[in-house]
This record gives structure tokens, sequence and C-alpha cells, in this order.
């Protein structure tokens, strides 16, 4: 970090705090502080990430699988998700992994663009995850499989998006009570993955 | 020692069960349909058919997505070891392992639920007869005693359970696992059915439909199967048999129930001098008091190993050892099948078929090892059989060459290819020296001593797993698949779920607990019909062989009763 951009966020918090006390959201505090963005999911308070962490999660995910002619993983709420799992089912190891893959990230995007991640445009986004994709790749061959971050991000999303609601009925096929076993029909019947 | 508050009458039964899992579903249903007064005793809480909080949600409505909190978790210590019980969805059927401990000399993986239903809410549901190839073995090979029982004995009794219980399955004509009476089987899907056609053709083995208590066609008032294959969170449908939505509702008709949750059966109260059982002592989960109740004949239908330690913590002076321990096998032979050994491969055929609903059940393929002449192995005596199930991958697969974007969104959405895989399951021998003890060094929730397994595998299931994984790969080539590749993961006995043997039925007093109708040979007015009443482990499923004992036992105790006999 820059002293630059220190003294602009320190600027940015002696204006926020007149704000606070209107009765602002943190999380509307939060996004005014990291570049006075809109909020990506302003009713809601992450619990193990902080805002800014979040959001930049939810560009990941939204990434990964963005919004089409279908929603994406911003609408399925992947980012809470994410969230979820770290505060209550991972382990301390498991947080602390997440937490310093995320600082590398940030640190080796920066290096990159001179810009946070969730200040870059969709065109670079991707051009960053295509980037640590085939580095990705490369780790796991030689090193046998170990799992990276950015994998470890897009198996969450994977996984966070066909588990939810929006992914699972709108994306996937869903057929919760299905009443009935048909061993072997054409693919056409179906035409896409059943959601579980 | 505390009296009961009312008069004696009032806590005394003609019958009580301990246990209402599959075999005191059974027992209580029988006996009550038979006039007897039955007092079912079980120590966890109530669940009636339809108390099933988890069986209509979604994921997106479990926490963490059916994942449990790392906090949680320290509660499941032992339950965890499955890898796929202790989740949002079911982890109320599985015991607190902190309130429940149990020692392990060696590492025994004791899964276990106590509520209303116990494991016949979450069990596997495959239901398989045992065949004459079974009950002879011990006597065959000289492993264990010999069964007091043959498969004449207990044929129309499996017969009256399966019409009851609702089995779908297939008749096959194979002497090794005897037909039955089923309801329409499930289908196999094209890749499973391509499958049982070519490994017959090539290699003379049968794969067919898993026999399971799913219904096919509505029966007995219970729903017919939806496809949800949300079985182990509780069906409400009842389209699954259950001591919930079956045997207990029958036996509550006649009348003739009373159930008691929360009531943990410490010991039996035993007479010297009529060398019977007068009734059992219970303590009340929740209040910690101690209650007797008295009746004239017992069922211990508590588990294969909560039988074993009721009867082990009735010491007598007697039998200072337990009620039942004269042979010295009183806790001894414990088994559990040997599993998680097989293959899978994948298939390039069938890439324009699909299928529709979730089935509750996938193939058996039945054991083809040491049958006849022509099968004889050398290396290990008994056999195993197969498990599994063909599908197409879904979005879990990994789609490694999709990175992100646009491209990964439109992969995820079509289904991968088809892939089979296939687990055997083992016969495991009657090991003396395989066995569970009670100990002092630590106690429960209530004060009780508690259980410590001393089992093992041996060098007879090691030899024949290797011939599980060389016997999957032959059958999986045999059948067209590519990319083959075999697994071997033991874990420990228990995690079966089969768990057998130390109470076990015999010919002789003198080397076996239990006599040919599941009596204690000790106290006759007592019978164990659960797992521990099992001679040798066979490969098949056990379950249905519990259900067709119990009620077998239950007719032969009701005729001695009549005839003043016990």
């Amino acid at each position: 970090m820059t002293n630059q951009s220190q003294i602009s966020r320190r600027e940015a918090l002696r204006k926020t705090s007149l704000l606070v006390g209107s009765g602002l959201a943190a999380s509307t505090v939060a996004a005014i502080m990291s570049g006075c963005q809109a909020p990506l999911d302003p009713d809601w308070t992450p619990s193990f990430f902080s805002v800014e962490h979040s959001e930049t999660l939810a560009h990941i995910a939204e990434t990964i699988l963005p919004k089409t002619d279908t929603p994406g993983a911003l609408d399925a709420k992947v980012h809470r998700y994410i969230d979820e799992l770290a505060a209550n089912v991972y382990s301390k190891n498991r947080q602390d992994e997440l937490m310093s893959g995320l600082a590398e990230f940030e640190a080796q995007c920066k290096s990159k663009f001179s810009k946070a991640f969730a200040k870059l445009g969709a065109e670079q986004r991707k051009e960053f995850l295509q980037q640590l994709h085939e580095e990705s790749k490369a780790m796991e061959e030689s090193t046998g499989g170990a799992l990276s971050f950015f994998e470890d991000m897009r198996q969450l999303t994977i996984a966070g998006f066909c588990t939810s609601e929006i992914g699972a009925t709108q994306v996937l096929k869903y057929d919760p009570i299905p009443g009935s076993y048909e061993p072997c029909i054409p693919y056409e019947d179906v035409g896409g993955v059943w959601a579980y | 020692m505390l009296f009961n508050s009312k008069g004696k009458q009032e806590v005394t039964y003609d019958a009580i069960v301990v246990g209402s899992g599959i075999s005191g579903g059974w027992a209580a249903k029988e006996l009550c349909e038979k006039g007897l007064k039955t007092l079912v005793l079980e120590r966890g809480r109530m669940v009636r058919h339809g108390d099933y909080p988890t069986a209509n949600l979604e994921p997106w409505q479990l926490p963490n997505r059916d994942r449990v909190s790392a906090e949680e978790m320290k509660k499941y210590e032992k339950q965890r070891r499955t890898g796929y019980t202790i989740r949002q969805s079911s982890k109320h059927w599985f015991v607190n392992d902190l309130e429940n401990p149990y020692l392990e000399t060696k590492r025994f993986d004791w899964m276990r639920g106590y509520h209303v239903g116990g494991r016949s809410i979450m069990w596997g549901r495959h239901s398989y007869r045992w065949s004459d190839i079974d009950f002879e073995a011990n006597a065959k090979d000289g492993f264990g005693v010999d069964w007091p029982i043959r498969y004449r004995d207990i044929a129309s009794w499996y017969d009256y359970v399966e019409g009851f219980a609702g089995i779908q399955g297939m008749n096959e004509g194979l002497p090794q696992l005897p037909d039955g009476n089923f309801l329409p089987p499930m289908p196999l899907n094209c890749v499973e059915e391509s499958a049982r056609e070519r490994i017959k053709e090539k290699l003379g083995r049968t794969l067919t439909i898993g026999r399971t208590a799913n219904l096919s066609q509505a029966i007995h008032g219970r729903g017919a199967c939806q496809y949800r294959n949300r079985c182990i969170r509780g069906c409400p449908y009842g389209a699954y048999f259950s001591s919930n939505a079956s045997t207990l509702p029958a036996a509550e008709k006649t009348g003739n129930l009373t159930i008691r949750p929360f009531s943990i059966v410490n010991s039996l109260i035993y007479d010297p001098a009529t060398r019977k059982a007068t009734g059992v002592r219970v303590i009340d989960a929740e209040t910690n008091e101690t209650h007797e109740f008295y009746s004239n004949i017992v069922f211990l239908c508590a588990s294969a190993l909560g039988s074993t330690f009721i009867l082990l913590n009735t010491k007598t002076d007697e039998y200072p050892d337990g009620l039942g321990s004269s042979s010295g096998e009183l806790g001894h032979n414990l088994m559990d099948h040997h599993f998680r050994v097989g293959a899978r491969g994948e298939i390039d055929e069938f890439d324009d078929k699909y299928y529709k609903g979730r089935r509750p059940t996938g193939f058996y393929i039945p054991r083809f090892r040491n049958i006849d002449r022509n099968s004889q192995m050398k290396e290990f005596v008994r056999g195993y059989g197969y498990q599994g199930a063909a599908s197409r991958e879904g979005w879990s697969r990994s789609v490694a060459e999709m990175a992100i974007g646009e491209e990964l969104k439109e992969a995820i959405t079509r289904p991968g290819s088809w892939s089979m895989g296939m687990t055997a399951f083992g016969e495991c021998l009657p090991y003396h020296e395989n066995k569970v003890e009670l100990s002092d060094e630590t106690q429960d929730k209530w004060g009780q001593p508690v259980l410590k397994f001393d089992c093992e595998f041996k060098e007879n299931e090691m030899k024949m797993r290797e011939d599980m994984k060389v016997a999957a790969v032959e059958m999986l080539e045999a059948a067209g698949f590519k990319n083959v590749e075999t697994y071997d993961s033991i874990g420990a006995p228990g995690l079966g779920i089969h768990e057998m043997g130390p109470a076990r039925m015999g010919r002789s007093p003198k080397t076996s607990v239990l006599n040919q109708w599941n009596q204690v040979w000790d106290a006759k007015n007592v019978f164990v019909t659960d797992g521990a009443c099992m001679t040798s482990s066979a490969c098949q499923n056990p379950s249905l062989t519990y259900m067709a004992l119990t009620a077998r036992a239950a007719d032969y105790a009701v005729k001695e009763l009549k005839k003043m006999n016990i």
C-alpha cells in the first residue's frame, strides 16, 4: 500500500465518521472506504470476512460463473456461502489458508494492474483469473495436486452455485419429487444436468 | 435400589422388548398381534412416523449447505468416521459420542442412533436371504460353531417378513442367494443393463438390482417410493421399511403396545430359583431415576452390542461375568463385514442417454466364490458380493479444461460421461479372540460401565480383499469399461455397521449363548434376536435375517408361554 492511498483512506475515514452518525450501514461505509462503489450486497454483513474481502470474493465468483442469459454467482450469493463455510465449518488452519491466499491474490493483482481486484473491469478480472488458472495447473503438475487459492475458489464457486436455490432451480435441472425412475431416456428429454 | 412408587402390577407386562430398531419393532409387532401386553423400552427419544425434521429441506435451506460446524463435530468424533452420516440433514440420528463413550483396544467404529426406530431409520435397506451355503459354512470349514438352524427352518419366515416389510427385487434362481417374495424390481439403467448382459455372457456371473426395503408400489397403507433418495433423513411417505412407518404402527393398532422412550435398560433382573429373568432395571435417561419393569418374557433387541452390554452387565452369583456367559462365548466372536474395496471405470457408450429420478438402490452382484466345486478358492474360505451403480457424472466432477467464465458455466450444466463403480462386502470369520467386554475405566453419562472393543480383520479377510479387487476389474473390463481403477480402504471393523455374533446361537450351551430359538441357554425366557445372535456373518446384509429370526422366535415364545414351558 502506498503512502498516497494511506492518506486518501485516512481522509475517507474522517469523512465517513460523519456519515456513520447519519446511520449508514457498515457495509456501505466500507464500500465508500474501498472506493465509493455501490456495495454488492448491501443488506448483508459477512461473519468471517471483512466487507472488503467479501466483495473481492463476490467478484472472483462472478468472474468464474458470470451472469449470462441465466443468473450468475453474484445472483446466487456465492460469496455468502464461502463466508458461511469459513465462519462455521472450517478449521483454524483452513481459515488461515484462505486468508493468506486472499492476501497473496490481492498482492499479485496489485503488482500486475496496480489496482485491487474489485476495481478491475470485467475483462481484466477474467484475464487475471485465466492467468492464475494456468499457473495453478502448472503448480498441480509440479506439486502433485496441492490446491491453489484459485482452484479452491473455483471449486467453492461451483459447489456454492450449484447448491444455491438460484443455481439449482434456474440453471440446472431441478426435480425435487421425481415420483418415478426412468432408467434410460434420451438425453434431450432432460437437456441438462440434474441439480442433485 | 429404588422401588417403583406404583404398584407392581402397574409395571408388569406380558412381554418386555428392549430396543425399537429393526428387531425390536418386529418383536413388538409379533408379540402385540399375538395378544401379549408388550412394553417396548427405548433408550432414546420418541420419534413418531413423520417426525423427520430434514426430510423436505433443500441444500440451500440447510445450515452451511448441509455441513456440520467444526464446533458441533466435536460431539461426533467417532460417528463421523463413516464420512457420510454427520451432516445437518442426518446428524440427529447419531449418538453424541461425548455422552456415550466406548473404549478401543483396537479401533472399532460403532455407529448407532438412540431414538425410537433406531437404525431402521438410517439403514442401507439392502435385504438378502441367506442360503444353506451360509448356514452350513461353519460346520463345513470348521470356523466357529455350527448354526443350529438351516434354510428350511427360516424360509417361510423370510416369506412372511418380506411380505410385510416390502422388498423390491428380482428373482434370479441362484442357490447362493435364494429367491424371495418381492415387489416389482426397480429397473437397472442402460449402462447397468448392458453390464448385466456382458458379465453374464463372458463370466457367468449375475448382476441384479439391489434388493432393498423400498416400496416400488404402495402396500399396507404405506406410499410408493417418490425417487428422491433421501431415505437417511426419514421418509414422509413411509416408502421404505422402518420401525416407525411399519412395525410399530402395526403393534400400536392392537392396543397392546406401550412404548417408553428415554429408558436405558441397565440389566436384567434374574431369579436364580426359577432360572428366569423377572424383568429389567431401567435408568431414565432424562431424570436418572431407576425403575424396574416386570414381565414373563424379555426380548433383547437392543442391537448386537447393546444386547450384549445388557447380558454382560447382568452379573449374578451364578454368572459373575454376566447372564449367558457360562459358555465363555458371551462378548466373543464379534464380526462385521469388511468392505470399501473394489473398482470403478468409465464407458464411452450411451452418451445420448440419461435418467430421471433418484433410485434409492444400485445393483448387486451375488457371491460367486466357494459356492460349489468349480468356484473353490485356494487362498480363502467363504465369499463376498458387490454393491454398485452406474451414473453420469454431475456438476461436482472436475471440469478442469474449462477454467472460468461462460465456457465453464456451460460445461457444468451438462452431465459428464457414464461411470460405474462396485464395492465388495465380504464375510468375516467368527474369531473367539475378537471380543467386547465391560470396562469401568470410564463411565457413560449415567454412571454405567462402557464397552471395550478388541476386534480386527485377519488373514482370511485380507486374502479375500485381493480377490475382491481382481474380480471387480475383471467384470468392469468384460463389460467394456475403460480407465478402470481399483481402491482399497479397509477402515476398521464396525464401519460396515453390520455388527454380529457376540451372543451367538449354537447347538450346545457349552459353546454358545443362545439355542436354536434364540433363547439364552441360561435363562429360557430371555430371547436375543438382533445381530448378537448370528453364528456366522455370511456376506449378505443381515437385517432381513434379523427380521425373520425375530418373528420366528416370537412365534415360538408365545407357543411356549401357552404351554407354560417358560
